[in-house]
């Protein structure tokens, strides 16, 4: 006999066939999916670092009026600025000039969305990342410090993003944001928790 | 599968080959530790969350001041123990004339549970020893006997043991050793208690064991269905079935 | 979790359904880059011959053995940290603080295991149907350097969770170099980048591990696998299939692999996976024998393991190193219990491919140097004294002996006909 193939074509149930087929596909992209699930996972933080990333308590009894204290949580850095009276006065004067000054876009936990963007006016709670492309701002308190008409506020050196003393982005900058206000409270009167909004 | 493979396989002695091969398997095992003495097996059951607990209670309170568990405090079963890095011991390397305790995150991985057991329970009264005690599974240990007032003393009743042990493998440690003065604990409580911690220290050495088995029977599942399908479908199909070839180039 | 699985299944499934909509594309990309013309080539119209078994099928499980190798241990190297005082702690906390780290590894761990398996299984089909004969010997040979290969990778990867048993037998290995007349010493400082196996030792054997055999191993599975496609596969009944072709010069006792074969080794390939996940979910360790318990203790120079033993598929090697009583001789014999293996080809003298044509002679050389080899990677594993000891020698003899005896007992065995085309079963 030769091996010529069609001639030895059996005749085969041709709807359970399509059947089976279908089947084993679907199965195999069931494989694939839950061979992902592990492999995804794994590339999520680590228990270590989610340990790591909890809230964290900073003692704000020390801190003189006017003083920028920077701490690192999430390994991200958290700006802890006591502003003076002159410092909350001007925030008053640029409304005009700001992008969004009554703090519409969410970039705060609710209970900091107020004209001061904080719990305590005094304290000032800010994530120093700027929201254009992640470079940190310096503070730049003094007036005129930067240009002509800056009040105080915050520079980023980058691409020259401009914020006020509340972390309120002015208008026609490459950030397109107000600064985020990460999520704290105060757990006494001197005592600051970050990463974790009280209740 | 491997019925089928046999079967397609033209040698009886292949078959035998490979038969003999998959047979010796589990000759390879062999029992870890060099004890001299016959280990006694324990019933390891990891499912049993709330033995765990206990067990890790009672590690805290007899071993802790001493072992620590440094890969361990992360996990949950830590955490509901309250057990924290803050409470474990740090040595420096010289201290205890340099065989400070060592960390316990893998000892039953390292050493057996049933080493474990059977360590934790024959120490015997040697007053040679500068801690007052030897061991049979671990003779000249460094550790002092943890447990001398819930177990008891035991003593050597069998002294002959050291001199004819060349010989014998199987001497059981009842048969040398045996309890004289009673501790707190009934020996059937002590044997509990130590059981206790040895499935403590087992899950600490690994506690991927509880999702291991929570997924295990899934994957295996879905692996048998689908070798079911393809295997079906293979069947279904006659060699000359597929698609023949085009005028080959 | 679960309607999350079934969801992207789905997806994935509907992918894969309307894929054949897009058979333009396809073609579009194929004239400028062959690479579906060239799967059709090696893998759709590979002339295979009909009569494959099960043999067959380990070629393939070796390849899926390496995939799994290269995607669990790029995801291990993602927290695997090669210093000596973190490597150990580094595989800990993949085994219990990265989600799933369990798992990545105990594959890692088992797919060695299983890969050994998988390719001593592979090269006695290749004894058992001559497949070493020509025109097969480069291939062969390949395939010998390829075993060469695997055990390096495996060794080096040994080394890396700096265990007491990946101290102590790195070092043992290390120092078998030290068994070189003259600059012997020299080398094994050499190759430890320090006058001790140390963390500079691991790092190097790291980046030995992830990139340099690693990617040897893949070139020369890609040469394998070119090489077979240019003489075709041999099968059981060890008959030329290219004598007997059709008009338009498809040899008539071969099918094509895709989807005959392809289909036939799909439920093996699943049936693997489905031993290999027995193995990871139930017994990772597997009694000892894919992680052994002294690796679980952190490693000490200053403590030697009171046994030290190989891992089980370096074990024959082991075994025939410890038997011979002088430590170069040994050494030597280690290696040649190896590198012999390339000259099989000349060294066997019989038209006849195939054990199903040869003689009684052949076969009982086949089971001396198969039952010797088991033998060997048993007494590897067990304390060399006493009787252990004498039956090593026994199957180190054993074990040699097939290379004297294969071209006399080729030469005069009496053979079988071969049959012209492969027989109708
Ligand atoms: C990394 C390890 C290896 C891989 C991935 C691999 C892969 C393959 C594949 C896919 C095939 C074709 C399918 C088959 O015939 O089974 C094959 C054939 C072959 N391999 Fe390997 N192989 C490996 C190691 C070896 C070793 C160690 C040897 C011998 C010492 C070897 C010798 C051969 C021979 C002689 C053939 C042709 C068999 C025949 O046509 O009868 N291979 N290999
Ligand atoms: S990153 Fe701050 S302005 Fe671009």
């Amino acid at each position: 006999m030769s091996g010529n193939p069609p001639e030895n074509l059996a005749p085969v149930d041709e709807v359970k066939r399509s059947l089976l087929k279908k089947t084993s596909v679907f199965l195999g992209a069931l494989g694939l999916a839950g061979i992902g699930v592990p492999l995804l996972s794994y590339l999520s933080p680590n228990r270590s670092t989610r340990e790591a990333g909890k809230p964290i308590s900073v003692d704000v009894s020390g801190m003189k009026v006017g003083e920028q204290k920077t701490v690192l949580w999430r390994s991200k850095p958290v700006w802890i600025i006591r502003r003076s009276e002159a410092m909350l006065a001007s925030l008053g004067l640029v409304d005009g000039s700001l992008k969004d000054p009554d703090s519409e876009i969410p970039q705060q936990p609710g209970y900091a969305r107020n004209e001061m963007r904080s719990i305590r006016p005094d304290f000032l709670v800010l994530l120093g990342i700027c929201t254009h492309l992640g470079c940190s701002p310096t503070y730049r308190p003094d007036p005129k410090s930067v240009d002509d008409t800056w009040v105080g506020g915050f520079y980023c050196s980058c691409h020259g993003s401009k914020f006020d003393l509340a972390g309120r982005v002015f208008k026609n900058m490459p950030a397109p944001s107000n600064l985020e206000v990460p999520p704290y409270h105060f757990s006494d009167e001197n005592t600051l928790i970050i990463g974790d909004g009280g209740i | 599968m491997i019925m089928i493979m046999l079967s397609q396989s033209e040698f009886r002695s292949v078959n035998l080959l490979l038969f003999l091969m998959i047979a010796c398997l589990p000759v390879f095992s062999f029992a870890v530790g060099d004890a001299l003495v016959e280990l006694d097996s324990v019933k390891v059951d990891l499912s049993d969350k709330q033995r765990i607990l206990r067990g890790g209670q009672h590690f805290q309170q007899s071993c802790l001041s001493c072992h620590s568990l440094g890969d361990f405090v992360n996990d949950p079963v830590a955490k509901e123990l309250g057990l924290t890095k803050q409470q474990m011991p740090v040595w420096p390397e010289d201290s205890w004339n340099g065989h400070p305790p060592p960390d316990l995150s893998l000892i039953a991985l390292s050493m057996s549970p049933d080493w474990l057991y059977t360590y934790l329970r024959t120490y015997y009264v040697d007053r040679s020893r500068p801690t007052g005690f030897n061991n049979l599974v671990y003779p000249n240990t460094n550790m002092p006997n943890p447990f001398v007032d819930m177990q008891g003393r035991q003593v050597l009743i069998n002294p002959n043991y050291f001199d004819r042990h060349a010989g014998h493998h199987e001497q059981f440690w009842y048969r040398i050793i045996k309890l004289k003065e009673t501790g707190r604990l009934s020996p059937a409580d002590f044997d509990e208690y130590v059981d206790d911690i040895v499935l403590f220290l087992t899950y600490v050495s690994d506690p991927s064991i509880h999702i291991r088995r929570q997924i295990g029977p899934w994957v295996l599942g879905y692996l048998l269905l689908f070798i079911s399908v393809t295997y079906a479908y293979f069947k279904l199909m006659g060699r000359f079935y597929f698609k023949p070839p085009p005028p080959h180039r | 979790m679960f309607l999350f699985l079934l969801a992207s299944a789905f997806f994935l499934f509907v992918i894969l359904s309307v894929l054949p909509y897009f058979r333009g594309v396809g073609v579009w990309i194929d004239r400028r880059l062959p690479i579906f013309s060239f799967l059709l080539e090696h893998l759709t119209y590979y002339p295979a011959p009909k009569n494959l078994n099960m043999w067959y099928a380990f070629g393939a499980l070796a390849m899926v053995a390496c995939v799994i190798q290269f995607i669990s241990g790029i995801w291990l190297v993602m927290y695997y940290t090669p210093t000596a005082d973190q490597a150990f702690s580094s595989v800990q906390l993949i085994m219990r603080e990265v989600p799933y780290g369990w798992l990545v590894r105990y594959v890692h761990s088992t797919g060695v295991s299983m890969w050994f398996i998988v390719v001593y299984f592979h090269i006695f089909r290749g004894l058992l149907y001559g497949s070493y004969k020509t025109p097969r010997e480069l291939l062969w040979m390949s395939g010998v350097v390829l075993l060469f290969l695997l055990m390096a990778e495996a060794y080096t990867g040994y080394v890396l969770p700096w265990g007491q048993m990946s101290f102590w037998a790195s070092k043992v290995i290390i120092s078998l170099f030290s068994s070189i007349p003259v600059v012997g010493n020299d080398i094994v400082v050499w190759l430890q980048g320090d006058y001790e196996v140390s963390g500079v030792t691991l790092h190097r054997f790291f980046a030995f591990h992830v990139v340099g055999f690693s990617f040897l191993i893949l070139a020369m599975i890609f040469l394998h696998i070119i090489m077979l496609h240019s003489v075709g596969s041999n099968n059981p009944d060890g008959i030329d299939i290219m004598k007997h072709k059709d008009r338009n010069g498809w040899p008539l006792d071969a099918v094509p692999y895709y989807p005959y074969f392809v289909m036939k080794y799909i439920p093996i390939i699943l049936f693997y996976l489905l031993v290999f996940f027995i193995i990871v979910f139930y017994a990772p360790t597997f009694y000892g024998l894919f992680l052994e318990a002294e690796n679980f203790e952190r490693a000490n120079p200053l403590v030697t393991p009171l046994h030290i033993k190989p891992s089980w598929y370096l074990s024959p090697y082991y075994a025939i190193l410890r038997s011979i009583p002088d430590k170069s001789l040994g050494a030597l014999m280690m290696l040649l219990s190896i590198l012999l293996w390339l000259f099989l080809p000349w060294l066997d003298l019989s038209p006849v491919r195939s054990m199903r044509y040869r003689g009684w002679m052949s076969r009982v050389a086949l089971a001396t140097v198969v039952g010797s080899f088991v033998l060997l990677g048993y007494l590897g594993l067990q304390p060399a004294v006493g009787w252990y000891l004498v039956m090593s020698r026994v199957a180190t003899v054993l074990y040699f002996s097939f290379f004297v005896l294969i071209p006399i007992v080729s030469y005069y065995d009496h053979d079988h006909v071969v049959p012209e085309r492969i027989p109708e079963r």
